[in-house]
């Protein structure tokens, strides 16, 4: 076991020593890696604590086991496991279960001891690995020296990492599309020759090389979005820094919190927009949210206004007075300067128009007017007054839809009640006030009591009226007809039209349909001015049966065939020559009969005017007379008046002598009618010489002879009408009896008879053309049968001549010629179914003329009122005296109206009338002036009136011509806004166009567009 | 049976008439009877046989009917009713010669319009002429003579005495016409005149008045006329 001991313990020196090397050689290597690591990291700027990483080495250091060197050991000393076997025979125990000897086990471990003995186990120690490190360690350190050798400042940088910089702009806020300079500037033992710029944007990463100089270098960017940077240089990246884009603050909501003034009945409503119309005196409360934290919130308007802040909200209230813009300033980091447009919608007066009759009328018949108002408001209407001014203004207080945007009155006005006489007028017009006090006064209208004088100036006016266009549109035509005629030879010689040809017929048909155009308005005035004429108090039936007779004429004026021609050939200019040529002969015969016409018409006018010029001037006289008398009356109290007067009577009676000879000189009138007006004219003229007696007899004398005159002349004229008519009827007869005898006799020549008839119907045609231009009856349809007639006799004519079978024509003829006989007949009973013959016509004017008296005799006793407490003096005496006679001439006529032939069934009436009258008589000429007689007059006109209405309601019944139905014109273009719309008007529009339904947003382009039209106006 | 229904005729002619219209109406018959009702003086009756017969005739005779039907109405003083049927046969057959004795009484009514009652008196003479009762016509008719319708009156008594065959009454009545009312404008008096003139075989006054005609109304139907009457009887 000893040896086995001394074994061991040489086997385990030799161990150590081997293990001991192995730990130094393991020492070294991870010197040497540790050197080369650090020197790497220091080489790559990293840091040298990585070297560090060299140690790693040493993590792997194994420990050899005992057993694992003792067999190496055995390898190099060739002992084929001696040892091995030596150490494990060894570690058997004593009492094993193999019963190993014990003794051979020591016996084989001495031989093995014995077998090393001498061998010197150190020489058999490793130092190979020892030797290699050692020298990698030397090569290491050289390395390692080098760099601090050569590189210094970059070694003591890679040491220490150790560069100041300074980078600009750093963080920044910027506004959008801004271009800003990124620096950088570096301090350091070592620095690098450039830097990496790094910008982040929109999630991309953008790499830049900047080189620097002196340790700086920059970059110019521009920043559309929010942008980061940073530098990057050697192993170092500087801090992130943010560029972020400047936001401009903005109003995420605004709202306008609007109370309505109370006028407008309005509820409070919210309104959002950067747009206000709202009615004027409307307070506003504003409310809004910004984009962002305010540091403060202004309204300018008129006054600037602090609006309060609340983090981002703002609000404040102010009242709209006047329309403007409004600046709404908010500041945060940035600021905002927000227009609001404010209209102020001021409250307009309310609007108020007569439409009803709206125009100036005369009295109606029963004095009693139907108005009617048409009012308006933008926000409603409160009150509605009717005012009238006879003498005195008086006011009305009308019912009204109060609080309603618009309302239509009507109310019947009795006119009654006021006493109107002759040649009085009231005028009247409406106020009408709004919610806001505003008030409105409509158009002023009058209600006129014309006068018979009046009456008569206006139907004149309106016959010369007519005559002068008439005149103008007859020499307009003429002018056409020819020009139409030369183009007609044109066309039939040349075959071909020309463009500016073309062009001329269009104008000339433009023209030509003018014509007619203006024949029927003057038709529609004319018919308006009757209908006028007949719902006056006073009536003059022959002043409206003269007009209807001039209405009957333009009627029968303007041929709608000679329009139908027009269009016709308008269609044709287009077309082939021989079309518009046929089209020109076609207008031709209606262009020619509108020549006739118009002729036929002036002269009828002519005629007509005559009558009336007569009846005018008689009434002149009349008047003059009446004038005159007052004179005489007034010589005896009044010289100096009566002298004032005198002079104007007798400057109107030289009017009259001149009016008289004027019309005496007129065109066509009767030699005796002539003669006569030419001796009344130079009686006239010398009657200024006369005195005032003597002057007043002669003008009653006057009157009296021009009415005579007048109903001479109107009579002489309907007879010899008649008489010439029945003359023309009578050879129409014989000319159609001849033709009977050429139908049922066989005659020799026939050719020659009925040439012979021929001839002398063209005698008859011409004198009938005769009494056409003297009479409204006389139609020129009555001419065209006639001509028809004389075409058949032609046609006849020819037949005999040839085969001798004209009887059909003839035949024809005759029945051409009974017509136009039949058509005279027809003639003749209309002209001689005059209103007279019944009686009602002079019956009417009769008790016209007596309403009129009693009227005019209730003023003259209006005017001696009041009575003087002392009692009447000798002239009012004397003047209720006069009123006494004149009442009783009234009644008078009034009795002797019993007799007329167109009393009949009204007797009753007349006789309570008569009494009425008898007994105001018997109270004046007891001189009993009271109240009660003053009432009485009144009611006995209104009685008068209404005798005359009832009468005039049977007797008279409006006639209406019918009209064709038309084709209704394809839609065009509105028509520009009348020039004569009036400023009210305008406004009516502009309130009726904003009730209308509309998209909100027209609705300041609406009232835009009407403020710039009544700018203009 | 015709010599029987003859004696009958003659007996009792009305009732006989009646019957037979009712056996078989036609427009002789009752044209015979209506004037029978005429000459009694029963226009009621005449104007109730011609409108109920009316429609068993055809539109010529329906037309012959009308116008004897105005005649009645006519004759009857019914003046209107006159008026309008005679219108109403100018209208609806104007082409139809009784169309031109319609007129003629039209332009009669038509100028006696102005005198209604004077109207009547001169139509009962037209009456008297019509039932041949022409002595009658005359007597009234000389009571006409110097009212407003007197030409016309001379006129008519003068075509009376033509129709009665004695030309020289005509003649010598037309003559005092032409005295009286030397300005009437009733030129088929004048022509009636020359007719009664060459009857009377005065050809050299007949010319005269037919030549005065002609140069009073040269381009008219009566100067037709009477170059007519003067071509006819060779007095140029």
């Amino acid at each position: 076991m000893a040896q086995f001991d001394q074994l061991e313990k040489r086997l385990k020196n030799y161990a150590h020593r081997e293990q001991l090397i192995d730990i130094v050689s393991h020492l070294l290597f991870v010197l040497t890696t540790t050197l080369i690591s650090t020197t790497v990291s220091i080489l790559l700027l990293k840091s040298p604590f990585y070297g560090l990483i060299g140690i790693i080495p040493l993590f792997f250091y194994r420990n050899i086991p005992f057993i694992e060197r003792v067999k190496t050991l055995e390898k190099r000393i060739n002992l084929s496991d001696k040892l091995i076997n030596s150490i494990q025979l060894s570690k058997i125990s004593l009492d094993n279960k193999e019963r190993y000897s014990r003794e051979l086990i020591n016996a084989y471990i001495e031989t093995v001891a014995e077998a090393i003995k001498n061998i010197d186990l150190k020489k058999y120690i490793d130092l190979k690995t020892l030797k290699r490190n050692l020298l990698l360690f030397l090569i290491a350190v050289a390395v390692t020296l080098i760099p601090p050798a050569f590189f210094p400042e970059y070694f003591w940088y890679a040491l220490t990492h150790k560069i100041d910089y300074t980078i600009s702009p750093g963080d920044m806020i910027l506004l959008k599309d801004s271009p800003v300079v990124l620096s950088i500037k570096l301090w350091g033992v070592y620095l690098p020759g450039d830097v990496w710029l790094l910008i982040y944007q929109g999630g991309k990463l953008q790499k830049e090389k900047i080189s620097l100089k002196d340790g700086q270098g920059e970059k110019k960017i521009k920043i559309t979005e929010e942008t980061s940077y940073q530098f990057q240089f050697l192993d170092q990246k500087t801090r992130r820094f943010r560029l972020k884009v400047k936001e401009p603050i903005f109003i995420e909501n605004l709202q306008f919190h609007l109370h309505y003034p109370p006028y407008t009945k309005l509820k409070t409503e919210t309104k959002t927009g950067r747009q206000l119309i709202v009615p004027q005196f409307t307070r506003v409360e504003i409310e809004g949210r910004a984009s962002q934290d305010l540091s403060t919130a202004v309204l300018e308007f008129i006054d600037t206004l602090n609006l309060s802040i609340e983090g981002k909200t703002f609000h404040g209230s102010f009242t709209v007075k006047k329309s403007g813009v409004a600046y709404l300033h908010l500041k945060s980091h940035s600021s905002l300067k927000e227009p609001l447009r404010i209209y102020s919608i001021p409250d307009l007066a309310p609007m108020v128009s007569i439409f009803y009759p709206g125009y100036n009328i005369n009295l109606p018949q029963d004095m009693k007017l139907k108005i009617g108002i048409r009012c308006s408001d933008d926000y409603g209407l409160k009150s509605a007054n009717f005012y009238y001014t006879y003498r005195k203004e008086s006011r009305r207080v009308l019912k009204i839809h109060s609080g309603a945007i618009e309302d239509t009155i009507f109310f019947e006005w009795d006119l009654s009640q006021l006493a109107l006489l002759p040649g009085d007028e009231v005028s009247y017009y409406a106020i009408i006030g709004d919610n806001a006090g505003h008030y409105s006064k409509s158009k002023v209208y009058y209600v006129y009591f014309p006068t018979m004088e009046q009456i008569y100036k206006e139907v004149s006016k309106k016959e010369n009226e007519v005559s002068k266009d008439l005149e103008f549109l007859r020499s307009l035509h003429g002018e056409e007809m020819k020009e139409m005629d030369r183009l007609h030879k044109k066309l039939m010689e040349e075959r071909k039209i020309t463009w500016a040809e073309q062009e001329k017929l269009k104008q000339i048909i433009e023209r030509e349909k003018r014509i007619t155009e203006k024949i029927d308005a003057w038709q529609a005035e004319l018919e308006k001015t009757i209908e006028k004429l007949n719902e006056g108090i006073v009536l003059d039936r022959k002043s409206i049966e003269r007009l209807k007779e001039i209405t009957d004429i333009l009627q029968e004026l303007a041929p709608e065939k000679l329009r139908q021609a027009l269009n016709q050939l308008k269609q044709t200019l287009n077309q082939r020559p021989e079309d518009i040529e046929k089209a020109l002969q076609n207008i031709k015969e209606h262009q020619k009969e509108l020549a006739e016409a118009l002729k036929r018409t002036l002269e009828l006018l002519r005629r007509f005017q005559q009558e009336e010029r007569l009846k005018e001037l008689a009434e002149k006289a009349r008047k003059l007379a009446d004038e005159q008398k007052t004179i005489e009356e007034l010589l005896k109290n009044d010289s100096l008046k009566a002298e004032k007067e005198q002079l104007q009577v007798d400057q109107d009676i030289k009017e009259l002598s001149n009016e008289l000879q004027e019309l005496a000189r007129s065109q066509g009138l009767e030699a005796e009618i002539k003669q006569a007006l030419e001796m009344m004219s130079e009686q006239t003229q010398a009657m200024i010489q006369m005195d005032a007696h003597s002057k007043k007899e002669a003008l009653e004398n006057l009157a009296m002879d021009l009415e005579k005159l007048y109903k001479k002349l109107t009579r002489s004229r309907r007879a010899n009408l008649r008489k010439n008519l029945i003359a023309v009827l009578n050879q129409i007869i014989a000319a159609s009896k001849q033709e009977e005898r050429l139908l049922k006799e066989d005659l020799p020549e026939k050719k020659r008879f009925q040439q012979e008839i021929l001839q002398a119907t063209r005698t008859i045609a011409d004198s009938l053309y005769a009494q056409q231009t003297k009479s409204l009856y006389v139609s020129p349809q009555i001419g065209k049968r006639l001509a028809r007639a004389m075409l058949k006799m032609k046609q006849a004519q020819k037949l005999f001549s040839k085969r001798n079978q004209g009887k059909p024509a003839v035949r024809q003829a005759m029945a051409e010629l009974n017509v136009v006989a039949f058509q005279l007949l027809q003639s003749l009973k209309n002209a001689s179914a005059g209103k007279s013959s019944t009686g009602m016509d002079k019956f009417l004017q009769t008790l016209s003329n007596i309403s009129k008296g009693q009227m005019s005799l209730n003023q003259s006793l209006m005017n001696i009122l009041p009575i003087p407490a002392s009692g009447l003096n000798a002239q009012q005496r004397a003047q209720l005296r006069s009123l006494a006679r004149k009442q009783g001439e009234l009644r008078q006529a009034l009795e002797s109206l019993k007799n007329e032939p167109g009393a009949g069934e009204y007797g009753d009436i007349i006789e309570g009338l008569t009494k009425e009258m008898r007994e105001m008589e018997e109270q004046l000429y007891q001189y009993k002036v009271d109240r009660e007689l003053i009432e009485r007059q009144r009611r006995l006109i209104t009685r008068l009136l209404d005798a005359q209405r009832s009468i005039r309601k049977e007797d008279y019944t409006k006639k209406r011509i019918s009209r064709p139905g038309q084709n209704f014109l394809e839609r065009t273009s509105p028509k520009p806004l009348s020039e004569h719309i009036s400023k009210d008007e305008l406004r009516e529009m502009i309130q009726r166009a904003l009730r209308e339904s509309y998209p909100t947003e027209y609705e300041l382009y609406i009232r835009e567009y009407f403020k710039k039209l009544l700018e203009q106006r | 049976m015709s010599i029987f229904l003859l004696i009958l005729i003659l007996l009792n002619p009305i009732d006989s008439l009646k019957s037979l219209i009712k056996e078989r109406p036609n427009l002789e018959t009752i044209l015979h009877l209506n004037q029978l009702y005429l000459e009694n003086r029963e226009f009621k009756k005449g104007i109730l046989l011609l409108k109920k017969y009316r429609r068993y005739l055809d539109s010529k005779e329906q037309l012959l009917l009308i116008y004897n039907e105005a005649e009645d109405y006519l004759f009857a003083g019914d003046i209107k009713n006159a008026y309008k049927q005679y219108m109403e046969i100018v209208i609806r057959n104007p082409d139809d010669e009784i169309a031109n004795d319609a007129l003629e009484r039209l332009y009669l009514l038509e100028i006696g319009r102005v005198d209604t009652t004077l109207l009547k008196r001169f139509l009962r003479t037209i009456y008297l002429y019509k039932i041949r009762k022409y002595h009658q016509a005359i007597d009234t008719l000389k009571t006409l003579l110097n009212s407003k319708f007197g030409a016309y009156a001379y006129y008519y008594l003068a075509l009376v005495y033509n129709d009665i065959e004695d030309p020289a009454q005509s003649y010598a009545v037309l003559k005092e016409m032409r005295k009286a009312h030397p300005k009437n404008r009733i030129y088929d008096a004048t022509i009636l005149l020359a007719e009664m003139a060459l009857k009377l075989d005065k050809k050299k006054e007949a010319k005269e008045v037919l030549e005065g005609l002609i140069l009073t109304v040269p381009n008219s139907i009566y100067a037709m006329r009477a170059r007519e009457i003067i071509s006819e009887n060779g007095l140029e």
